[in-house]
């Protein structure tokens, strides 16, 4: 049964054919082949479905579209300007600050790649960057918002792991801040090498009027992360009030936002959720015909029984996720293989929460890994850049996000200590 | 002959009356189901804000917010995966270069339609039975019949189907908005 339901799930999706059609109808072939009622189909997507901790997608999907209707992107991107703008190559830095500091709102690498790329992309043109260096680092950056907390793909790994997703959040942010730094020493060299201008640096009354505008904006993670950290809020209902503050910001304080502009947020959310939440359904049955044979426990005796180090398994395991993340989506990858790997984790004794943020880290690094991924299709198309071009001046950057992973695979406490401190 | 002639043309006049009828219920669903899911969005979103709301100022936590949401969640999901649907929107595994920004419809087109076709069918007909079957019962918090929220996902199979039908239908005419 699990095997005709992989298998045909698996040659269905090489043929083409979208990921939630392919694998709901392998689901449904297993099924009806192992001879159960297909009514279990259903079911399955709806316990998927229904469920408090998943709201928080949409309501992170909706506080990140408000806060780019509501000039908040704009204004952060300006705020990191006055920052770093005076760098050698500042544009670059500009560009992977704003950032950081859009990955504490919206979690999502392909929102962030559009919302800093159409702002930055034709800045740094009229700079006289080259196209394919601007395209490039827009690309290689958004990796660093599903690592910083809010992240979606972490809500992900936390539903299906069973893990606290406030611990995973915390766990995120250093690594996050890593890649972030990393990626700008890249910058630094790139800059040197091609022998960028430096940008003017700003005065200090300028940087006090760019932090001024953006105050607001910048306080929005303070909200999200205090109020989880501090244990006031779950995750869902710190999207919630996520999603009231940007409302509040962009509306009273910006004054951007108004009724077309929140219906179109309203309706990119709508779409947004639609897609995941369809793929979660699907997967969750698929899972559930995987664990009714034990297929992931078959799976970890099987590894315990080579006798590799637990260093040797993720290794092994970043590889094969490396591979696994270029054709497909952070999404789907974790949906089917956090329930498959998860048994092998505890059993060698990984810390599942560290285990998440390496498999998240190398998940979304596919998305940037050419010749396909969300954030280089994203990049390619407001760019104009094609997605060769792109990659040569991409590879620098892919480099030492790889670099970052192993560091983090092999640091445990890079990703443990902060979770630590908030206690139990 | 000139009769035949006539009865063909007749019967090309009414299948393409079907078609645009097809294209026409599918465009009206479409837009329906997108309001709903935004009002969907919007009242889940506010309900939460609510909860936390009445747990923290008002200190006399909800009984039924966190149901609530939940409910609208499950729906706002499954409409807005149906809306998703004819905008293309449901990715494909990403094999080499030719799917990229989703112009025109790559190759799947057939086999994935039928695909879906066939998921879709079984999940509307074991959907509806489902959804039946727990009107009996009724959710702990609220007292709602289950198959209120239950019927959400074979319903979106079903408009999936009938946005299915009016691509196939009128194959000319692309159903995806921009």
């Amino acid at each position: 049964m699990s095997a005709l339901a992989g298998l045909s799930g698996l040659v269905l999706l090489l043929l083409g054919v979208p990921i939630p059609f392919a694998i709901g109808l392998g689901s449904a072939l297993g099924l009806g082949y192992g001879g159960l009622p297909l009514t279990l189909l259903v079911q399955r997507i709806f316990s998927a479905q229904d469920s408090f901790h998943l709201m928080a997608i949409p309501l992170f999907v909706l506080a990140g579209a408000l806060m780019n209707e509501g000039g908040m992107s704009e204004r952060l991107v300006g705020l990191a300007d006055a920052l770093v703008g005076r760098l050698r190559g500042g544009l670059l830095h500009v560009n992977i600050l704003s950032n950081v500091f859009f990955s504490g709102i919206s979690g999502s690498a392909a929102a962030d790649a559009s919302a800093v790329g159409s702002i930055l992309i034709p800045g740094m043109q009229r700079a006289g960057y080259r196209r394919e260096l601007a395209a490039a680092v827009t690309a290689a950056a958004s990796l660093i918002g599903p690592i910083v907390p809010p992240s979606i793909p972490m809500i992900l790994y936390g539903v299906e792991a069973g893990v606290s997703i406030g611990k995973l959040f915390l766990a995120g942010a250093v690594p996050g801040l890593l890649l972030a730094a990393a990626q700008m020493g890249v910058a630094a060299w790139v800059a040197r090498r091609e022998g960028l201008p430096a940008g003017r640096p700003a005065s200090s009354r300028e940087l006090w009027a760019a932090l001024r505008r953006a105050a607001w904006a910048a306080g929005m993670p303070l909200v999200i992360l205090g109020g989880i950290l501090g244990g006031v809020f779950t995750p869902t209902e710190a999207a919630a009030v996520a999603v009231f503050y940007a409302l509040a910001v962009g509306w009273l304080v910006h004054r951007e936002l108004n009724a077309a502009r929140i219906a179109r947020a309203l309706a990119e959310t709508a779409l947004t959720t639609g897609v995941v939440m369809l793929m979660i359904g699907v997967t969750e049955a698929l899972a559930w015909i995987l664990a009714r044979e034990r297929v992931p426990q078959v799976l970890a005796e099987r590894v315990a029984g080579l006798g590799w180090s637990p260093g040797l398994v993720l290794l092994a395991v970043n590889l094969l996720l490396l591979l696994i993340g270029v054709p497909l989506e952070p999404a789907p990858a974790l949906l089917i293989l956090v329930p498959v790997l998860m048994p092998m984790v505890q059993r060698l004794g990984i810390d599942p929460v560290h285990f998440g943020v390496v498999m998240v880290l190398n998940l979304v690094i596919g998305l940037v890994t050419p010749p396909v991924g969300a954030s280089i299709f994203v990049v390619a198309a407001i760019s104009r850049v094609p997605i060769l071009a792109m990659t040569r001046a991409m590879w620098p950057f892919l480099a030492v996000s790889i670099a970052v992973l192993l560091v983090v695979t092999y640091v445990p406490a890079l990703s443990l200590w902060l979770p630590s401190l908030a206690g139990p | 002959m000139h009769l035949a002639r006539t009865a063909r043309a007749a019967q090309a006049g009414r299948r393409k009356d079907l078609a645009r009828a097809a294209a026409w219920l599918s465009r009206q669903v479409d837009r329906v189901s997108m309001a709903a899911a935004a009002a969907l969005a919007a009242g889940m979103t506010v309900t939460l804000g609510l909860q936390v709301l009445f747990r923290f100022v008002v200190r006399s936590p909800l009984s039924w917010s966190e149901e609530l949401a939940r409910y609208c969640f499950v729906w706002l999901a499954s409409l807005g995966a149906a809306a998703a649907l004819r905008r293309g929107l449901h990715p494909a595994l990403e094999l080499g270069t030719t799917g990229q920004q989703g112009r025109g419809r790559p190759r799947w087109q057939i086999l994935g339609e039928l695909s879906a076709g066939v998921f879709l069918l079984v999940v509307a007909v074991y959907g509806w039975r489902l959804a039946a079957f727990n009107m009996r019962q009724v959710s702990p918090a609220m007292g709602l019949p289950m198959g209120v929220p239950y019927a959400a996902v074979p319903t979106a199979a079903c408009v999936m189907l009938l946005h299915l039908l009016a691509r196939w239908s009128s194959p000319g005419e692309d159903g995806g908005e921009p």
